[in-house]
């Protein structure tokens, strides 16, 4: 594995004390060991990211790690959706012709894909199949990164099959973790403090970026950065924001990336600009995968962040919000309420009136917003940060191959 | 620190990570809780009670441990929340002992019910705790230097010596307390650094009052 990316020393200051010595410590018996992540994008998503950031300070600490992509026709991409979209309790089939193009795809992937390692890590649905390939004396984790706790019948029984072959399995939260016989760890993902989308930036580069977006700044700003995706309800977030204005002043961004692996997210964008014509208030922005620091100015740019999921994996805007010191109104599903202390970082709501009464109420008491702003950001520094999600791999490693 | 004879008595630091596992168990109810509770590792409930202590919280939750929590928040039944929080697991010889008193509690709490009070909120899920222990490389070889090292260690630091010492690792006093008192002789300020009692404060409440009483001793007061 190369990349680039700080090296482990720079993150002293950032991460909480300790944090440093833990990995060179976990890491010590592991020097040399193998360590391969499978996945289905290397651009797009939260995955993707914490990999090309993850990988290279596993590497620093002598872990050999390597990453492949499950790649497959446009079809096996639909059925990953489905999959996804099932399993997070869509009331969608999960038809024959779905599993067969999964299965086909998987199958093939596994003849080229190199899958020898003393660890493979396989992240999601998209390539849990290639379990069938598995070398005698690999050790395999599945790591699922999404809500899995109302899993449609159908889809679950398909894969769950695939699930009870590996060597344990690592859910975000409790609620998400099946019963089955391997062990079921529970590790939340993180944000980096040192990359693009969370380093430092002035105020003066604030503006700039955020001017160029089309985006003004006369007005608070709140802010949605999240996939195109129905579970992220960017409608829902269009109509608390038009309960706020009619009390307050404020400008709306829905700011969004689309994924390699996600074929309805232009469906789910057109729906939003349709809603959204016409209003000079609400800035519709699809940014390129790689706009992390037009994603960074935004999110300081904002008074309040919002992520009004009603299905989430985990929701790292919320923790990336959080750094940047700011409050975070966000639906109170899935990991978004591990992150949110409901009424000390942010609020936790259930409806598109509970968004905009949160919203309203924080517009209106800025030491309130700067109050749980510094909470927040303590709080993702004390158990969102990227150093704590490497010692949970390393210990991952100890328990399976050292 | 050596000793004539030869032993090292100096006070090495260490701090902990640890990493969850989760049961595959759930309550829905109260009553639930209970007939979980019967059978349930006592490494879960150390997990929920002990453990829970070492979760890094802006603001620390009321109630100390995650059954009571969760009966509060997510039950709505304060009175069997205020109950359950009352007693830790260090107020009782061994973990069984424990789990009786958890159990005769909520089985009370629920005879005096009229009927079954179904879940408000969410179900409570059974987990377990793997840690793993790390020498920081901070020693210390008097009170000078120790309360030096209280400043720079991290709060799992704290909970290992303070807490996981008592509760896993066979020293009722606690690591601190038993240094302070064998190493350096200071058998008052031991008996009141065993008095800290980390179920109803912070991590950082538990080192302000470290030092609190560090400085106190080193000044030639009590505190």
């Amino acid at each position: 594995m190369t990349g680039g990316g700080p090296r482990l020393s720079a993150y002293e200051g950032v991460a909480p004390p300790g944090a440093l010595r833990l990995a060179r410590y976990l890491a010590r018996d592991l020097s040399g060991k193998s360590f391969l992540h499978v996945n289905s994008t290397r651009e797009g998503g939260g995955v993707a990211e914490i990999l090309n950031r993850l990988l290279p300070l596993l590497d620093e600490l002598g872990i050999r790690t390597r990453w492949e992509v499950i790649s497959g026709p446009p079809e096996f991409f639909v059925a990953t959706k489905r999959i996804h979209n099932t399993l997070q309790g869509a009331e969608l089939p999960f038809t024959r012709a779905h599993q067969d193009v999964f299965l086909e795809t998987s199958r093939a992937a596994a003849r080229h894909l190199d899958l020898a390692a003393d660890l493979v890590m396989i992240h999601d649905p998209q390539p849990v199949a290639l379990i069938e390939a598995r070398g005698s004396g690999d050790k395999w984790i599945w790591r699922c990164h999404i809500d899995l706790s109302r899993p449609g019948r159908t889809t679950r029984s398909f894969l769950e099959p695939f699930v009870r072959r590996y060597d344990g399995a690592v859910f975000h939260l409790a609620e998400f973790a099946w019963r089955i016989p391997i062990p079921s760890y529970l590790i939340h993902p993180s944000i980096d403090p040192l990359s693009d989308k969370n380093r430092d930036m002035d105020q003066s580069e604030v503006e700039r970026r955020v001017s160029a977006l089309g985006v003004p700044l006369d007005r608070p700003l709140l802010l949605q950065v999240s996939r195109f995706d129905p579970f992220k309800d960017p409608l829902g977030v269009i109509r608390a924001f038009r309960m706020v204005r009619k009390v307050r002043d404020c400008v709306l961004v829905l700011a969004g990336g689309g994924a390699s692996d996600d074929p309805e997210g232009a469906e789910v964008l057109a729906r939003v600009r349709e809603e959204a014509a016409d209003d000079a208030d609400i800035h519709v922005l699809l940014l390129p995968n790689d706009a992390h620091l037009d994603i960074n100015a935004l999110q300081r740019a904002a008074v309040v962040v919002i992520q009004k999921s009603t299905r989430e994996g985990f929701g790292l805007t919320v923790a990336e919000a959080m750094w940047k010191a700011k409050p975070v109104v966000g639906g109170a599903v899935g990991g978004i309420t591990r992150q949110i202390q409901d009424g000390i970082t942010g609020y936790l709501v259930h409806s598109v009136e509970g968004c905009a009464y949160a919203l309203r109420r924080l517009l209106n008491d800025p030491l309130e917003r700067r109050r749980m702003g510094e909470l927040g950001r303590e709080h993702a520094r004390r158990n969102l940060l990227i150093t704590r999600h490497l010692a949970d791999y390393l210990q991952m490693l100890r328990l399976h191959v050292s | 620190m050596t000793t004539e004879t030869g032993v090292d008595r100096s006070f090495h630091f260490w701090g902990c990570s640890e990493i969850r596992e989760s049961l595959g168990l759930r309550a829905d109810s109260v009553r639930h809780l209970l007939e979980r509770l019967e059978s349930v590792p006592q490494e879960s409930i150390y997990y929920h009670t002990v453990r829970c202590l070492l979760r890094h919280r802006v603001v620390p939750t009321f109630y100390p441990d995650d059954f009571s929590t969760w009966v509060a928040n997510e039950a709505r039944d304060v009175t069997l929340a205020e109950r359950l929080a009352f007693h830790s697991p260090f107020d009782f010889s061994e973990g069984e002992a424990f789990r009786q008193h958890l159990l005769q509690t909520l089985d009370d709490h629920l005879s005096r019910l009229p009927g079954f009070a179904p879940l408000v909120g969410k179900p409570f899920y059974f987990l377990a705790g793997r840690l793993v222990a790390v020498p920081l490389e901070i020693v210390a070889r008097d009170l000078e230097s120790f309360r030096g090292a209280l400043t720079r260690v991290d709060d799992s630091a704290l909970y290992y010596h303070g807490v996981e010492a008592i509760g896993r690792l066979g020293n009722p006093r606690g690591d601190f307390a038993a240094w302070i008192e064998d190493a350096l002789g200071l058998a008052s300020l031991a008996r009141r650094i065993a008095e800290i009692d980390p179920f109803v404060m912070s991590l950082a409440g538990v080192r302000a009052r470290l030092l609190e009483l560090v400085d106190g001793e080193r000044a030639g007061g009590r505190v």
